[in-house]
């Protein structure tokens, strides 16, 4: 299905109404706001909303967003994830009236404005779901993320180092050179108190890993190992071919370290 | 290279949101300001609805104590006279817009002072090529208060961000510099008035798609003050408090509000720290937080 969305003609009573608006590109905005600048950072193309209507009860709003690749569904699905799941689709939480999921190369927002409108939300989601024959994988750069003390749920994939900086706060600058053409992973680590963070960056090109690996460092203060203490904890930073491998805010250089070094083991290992 | 947002670095998130309301400030424009919260048990009918003559009799009771008049008219005539030329910069963001209530409210009392109807304007988007808007001679700002991916909190000073062609040019860092947009030429010194909107605010929300049911309470105020930093200190601690109150912690919002203690510090646009903002309370104060 692609580029159309065959949504269900009606679904616990409420029945779609008109044809769904679509909105292209950087048109994003005149849906909803700055919001939309959230979306383009994953590489969005088009949004369709379609409206769902029962008499005497508050609509339901369902929004599909058509992305460049199955990687920037779930990055935009897995960005804002804080409820529990819905199995729908690749991945889902519904909470609040809001039933959200990604699949293949599109992430669903499907939301009932009233109270007691879950269940025709939910079936919707299925409806639609079940309509995208093609699957599509997260970020293979996930599997490189070492699991122990990782925080579960924790795992982001982003391209764009403002939305980097929100849940992982490297610079105000972009020094790792973070862009549309650029895949960044990372997740959170348990140590105590501290809020340790893995990030992995893969480059085009293993020049653009050596480049960002430098402006790190200098802006970090890190040794010539690549490791140094900025700010609360430990940084460490090293490069493995076009990747960048970075441990932030570790209580002790040696963890720091050794998650960097567990990273690169699992990144070889990768076929 | 700069690496800033030290309230990240110190590792805790909750500190930053104290740290961007109780900034101390240097170069400053104000020693100190005054902000009214008026609250009213029956502004929202039973099914949410806003009870039109309720509100606007908050708005004259705010605005009239923010002035130390005797009547609302006198407050009002105190802020513009009848040759004024009025932008009223509303909110009209589907999910929680400023009040049409609210709207009509500010409008009627402009009305009032004798200010002809051809010379008051009510808009959103659109205010940058707006006619009126660009020839206002003054600015009333209204929107109501509620947290924002970008920006931490949705505040009259990001109210302004349609007077800028590029919005997005101002997301990075937290909107850190949103000030700067009261510094440009077609909006500097113009804003007489700030009502931030507190019917239902919504105090917490994480990405995007913002808005959450699960986190609006009906807390029946308004906000009003000259001081646009001041009024949002105030609303942003108001959500800060709630947050407190129903998760027994300040849960780290997408960033913080820093663009609040920024308009102070950086653009000397009012007062951020709360220390110095006296909060003149009108009406009804149970649960009122502050």
């Amino acid at each position: 299905m692609e580029g159309k969305i065959d949504w269900p003609r009606d679904a616990g009573g409420w029945e779609r109404t008109g044809e769904a608006v679509s909105y292209e590109g950087r048109a994003i905005f005149d849906y909803m706001d700055g919001a939309g600048e959230v979306y383009l950072a994953y590489n969005f193309k088009n949004l369709k909303v379609q409206r769902f209507e029962r008499a005497k009860h508050p609509a339901i709003i369902a929004e599909a967003y058509e992305m460049d690749t199955p990687e920037d569904a779930f990055g935009i699905f897995a960005w804002e994830r804080q409820d529990p799941d819905a199995a729908i689709g690749q991945g889902s939480e519904i909470g609040g009236g809001l039933l959200r999921f990604w699949k293949g190369r599109y992430f669903f927002s499907i939301y009932g404005e009233g109270e007691g409108e879950e269940p025709a939300v939910l079936e919707i989601g299925r409806r639609v779901a079940s309509s995208i024959a093609k699957e599509g994988g997260p970020p293979s750069l996930m599997r490189s993320l070492p699991e122990e003390h990782r925080v579960e749920g924790s795992v982001r994939f982003v391209r764009s180092h403002v939305l980097l900086n929100q849940r992982c706060f490297i610079s105000d600058e972009n020094v790792l050179g973070l862009g549309a053409d650029t895949e960044a992973v990372f997740a959170r680590y348990d140590f105590g108190k501290e809020r340790t963070f893995v990030l992995l960056v893969g480059y085009p090109a293993g020049e653009r890993a050596r480049s960002a690996a430098a402006a790190l460092g200098k802006a970090y203060g890190l040794d010539r190992a690549g490791v140094g203490e900025a700010g609360v904890g430990w940084t460490a930073a090293w490069v493995e071919g076009r990747h960048l491998v970075v441990a932030l805010h570790a209580p002790k250089a040696e963890v720091a370290r050794g998650l960097v070094e567990a990273t690169m083991t699992r990144l070889k290992e990768e076929p | 290279m700069r690496i800033t947002r030290r309230d990240f670095l110190k590792g805790t998130a909750g500190l930053a949101a104290v740290t961007a309301l109780g900034m101390a400030s240097k170069g400053r424009a104000a020693d100190t300001a005054k902000v009214v919260l008026v609250r009213n048990r029956d502004v929202l009918g039973p099914g949410g609805e806003v009870r039109a003559e309720v509100l606007r009799s908050m708005l004259d009771e705010g605005v009239r104590a923010l002035r130390g008049t005797d009547t609302p008219l006198a407050a009002w005539q105190s802020l513009f006279t009848k040759v004024d030329t009025v932008g009223i910069k509303s909110n009209s963001w589907h999910n929680l817009p400023t009040p049409p209530e609210m709207e009509e409210a500010i409008r009627q009392r402009l009305l009032d002072i004798g200010i002809g109807s051809e010379n008051i304007a009510v808009a959103d988007r659109g205010v940058l090529d707006h006619p009126l808007f660009q020839k206002a001679t003054a600015l009333v700002n209204t929107r109501p208060v509620r947290t924002h991916h970008w920006a931490g909190v949705g505040t009259l000073l990001k109210n302004y961000i349609q007077f800028v062609p590029q919005p997005s040019d101002y997301h990075p860092n937290g909107c850190a510099d949103l000030g700067r947009i009261w510094t440009l030429p077609h909006v500097k010194g113009k804003t007489r008035l700030n009502v931030l909107v507190a019917l239902t605010p919504q105090f917490y929300g994480r990405g995007a798609n913002f808005f959450d049911r699960r986190y609006v309470w009906p807390y029946r105020g308004i906000i009003a003050g000259v001081d646009p930093v001041a009024v949002d200190a105030v609303g942003a601690e108001i959500l800060r408090l709630k947050r407190v109150a129903s998760f027994g912690e300040d849960r780290p919002l997408d960033v913080a509000p820093i663009h609040i203690a920024e308009a102070d510090r950086k653009y000397h646009l009012g007062v951020s720290d709360l220390g110095r903002i006296e909060i003149v309370k009108v009406g009804w104060m149970e649960e009122s937080l502050v």
